[in-house]
């Protein structure tokens, strides 16, 4: 579904991407691992629109997609849910799922049938008219996720969607991916969590200054010395403190 | 105390029309975190245009009406294309700049249009006063009162009931999660000059034809009192925009009263400073701080 070739993405002359290429197909979750600054929210910037690349092809089933504005990429049905969630917090639950709905319906905004919402995501549907801003971190990562689906997306991207959740709270989020996945949703993962993100995904790229280092089945990555010596031991039960970037 | 009374409801209706050119001001800052320094010209130019028409080809008064609101709506346009999509978006004050140097050839262009001075303009209702009790009515700025509660009625569902509203709002939060989303910003933001410059055409249409003559000042006028209502009210907060601009004209109609005409603009700006230095938000002003933090916490 999506080819990814030879990216290249500098910022300023620090050279953030150079030369990645990965694919990932239809059904398939695809994690990015890597650290801080690896480059890898600058990877799915490119693919989304956000951010384009100064070199490499984007293909979505064939048709290039590089340097095509954000929201033309939404119109082929990719979303992200970006790091840091960015959900509008002077907007009320319902308005911010509205948002992500924003290519699909008409100019008048009717009521919706939320059944779908509440079975996927029941803390939400209770809280439809409450103002976002109150949501807890847990609820606003849900929303963040449930926004992006809102525009019925093919492919998902989701940056970081452990970030600053408690170890419960991530393992939620994974078995909500994991129930998109089997329900026809094509998923690429950017995670510094490794351990729950190659449990999760189905292949994995391993990504470190800017280059892919490693890359297979999620299941001999996990088992991978290298990685595991070097990266892994680092990461491990490291996430639940840490906060949003600002 | 009837004095006072008959002033304030004087003031709350000929203040309903600053409302709706703050309302102007404050979509365009709250969405762009700009200031239009050429909404008033645009206005003028607008109603110029209306007027050359009835002055040279003597149209009926409701096409001068619609020529002023569609000329301002052109003109809208043209500062969103001129000054805010071709600038940058971290180049704030250049727009600003270049919105004022818009606002001198506007004006050039409307003086171009009209040579002289003053012009009669034509109202839609012929001028009249009713009684209620001890107090007197004029029909005109009846008619401006009912204009602006109506288009804050229609600004309110637009903003929360459709798609193009909540988006509009999305982007004033958060430019970057609003593209994330799909949405085309610089589309929104070309529709929402389109929409205000609307609504400043219809409230110039009311003000005019409630003062009956036109001068090449009223551009400068109406940035003025648009822009310290919004100051007044705070910055791009539509309730604030609609306070701003009751309260600008109850306290200009009380000063016109008790201390004279000199003294009405000059209470204004009084009024204005003393807010900058008390409540430099303005008075709905906290809430737009408090939202300003959480925006550049969430980017």
């Amino acid at each position: 579904m999506l080819d990814v070739r030879g990216l290249h993405i500098s910022y300023g002359g620090v050279r953030a991407v150079q030369g990645v290429s990965l694919e990932v197909s239809t059904g398939e979750i695809v994690s990015i691992i890597g650290p801080n600054g690896a480059g890898k929210t600058s990877i799915l910037n490119a693919i989304a629109g956000i951010r384009p690349p100064d070199r490499g092809e984007i293909l979505l089933d064939g048709r290039a997609i590089g340097g095509l504005p954000a929201h033309a990429v939404v119109a082929r049905g990719v979303m992200q849910v970006p790091e840091g969630r960015l959900i509008f917090g002077t907007l009320s639950v319902e308005e911010n799922l509205r948002v992500g709905a924003h290519q699909r319906g008409g100019f008048i905004l009717r009521s919706r049938d939320r059944s779908g919402l509440r079975r996927l995501f029941p803390a939400l549907a209770d809280k439809l008219d409450r103002p976002a801003a109150s949501l807890s971190g847990g609820e606003a990562q849900m929303l963040a996720l449930a926004r992006g689906l809102e525009s019925e997306p093919r492919l998902l991207l989701l940056d970081e969607p452990s970030l600053g959740l408690s170890p419960k709270l991530t393992e939620e989020v994974f078995e909500l991916i994991r129930r998109l996945r089997d329900r026809g949703l094509t998923v690429l993962l950017v995670e510094q969590n490794v351990r729950q993100t190659l449990a999760l995904a189905d292949r994995g790229y391993v990504l470190e200054s800017g280059r892919i280092t490693l890359h297979g089945a999620a299941a001999e990555l996990l088992s991978d010395e290298r990685l595991v010596s070097s990266y892994l031991g680092v990461s491990v039960g490291a996430p639940s403190h840490r906060v949003p970037n600002r | 105390m009837i004095d006072f009374i008959q002033n304030t409801v004087d003031g709350v209706m000929f203040g309903s029309s600053y409302a709706l050119l703050a309302i102007g001001f404050t979509i365009v800052f709250g969405v762009m975190r700009r200031i239009n320094l050429a909404f008033g010209a645009s206005i003028m130019l607008g109603a110029y245009v209306g007027t050359w028409l009835h002055v040279h080809y003597q149209v009926p008064v409701l096409v001068v009406a619609l020529t002023t609101i569609a000329g301002t709506v052109l003109a809208g346009i043209y500062i969103e294309r001129l000054c805010f999509h071709a600038v940058r978006r971290d180049a704030a004050l250049a727009s600003m700049v270049s919105s004022f140097v818009i606002w001198m050839q506007l004006e050039e262009a409307s003086i171009h249009l009209l040579p002289e001075r003053t012009y009669a303009f034509p109202g839609l209702f012929a001028a009249g006063a009713y009684e209620l009790g001890p107090f007197l009515f004029r029909a005109e700025q009846t008619t401006m009162l009912v204009v602006a509660a109506v288009m804050v009625g229609v600004l309110h569902l637009l903003l929360h009931r459709t798609r193009f509203g909540v988006a509009l709002r999305a982007i004033s939060e958060n430019p970057l999660a609003a593209a994330y989303m799909g949405i085309n910003a610089a589309w929104v933001v070309l529709c929402a000059f389109a929409l205000v410059s609307m609504v400043g055409g219809i409230a110039g249409y009311a003000i005019l034809a409630t003062d009956e003559q036109i001068t090449p000042f009223f551009g400068l006028w109406a940035t003025f009192k648009g822009l310290i209502a919004m100051m007044l009210g705070g910055m791009g907060s539509l309730p604030g925009a609609i306070v701003g601009g009751l309260l600008l004209g109850v306290v200009e109609a009380n000063a016109l009263w008790y201390l004279g005409t000199e003294y009405r603009d000059l209470s204004a700006f009084l009024l204005l400073f003393a807010m900058l230095v008390l409540r430099p938000g303005g008075l709905m002003g906290q809430r737009i701080l408090g939202r300003e933090e959480l925006a550049f916490r969430r980017v």
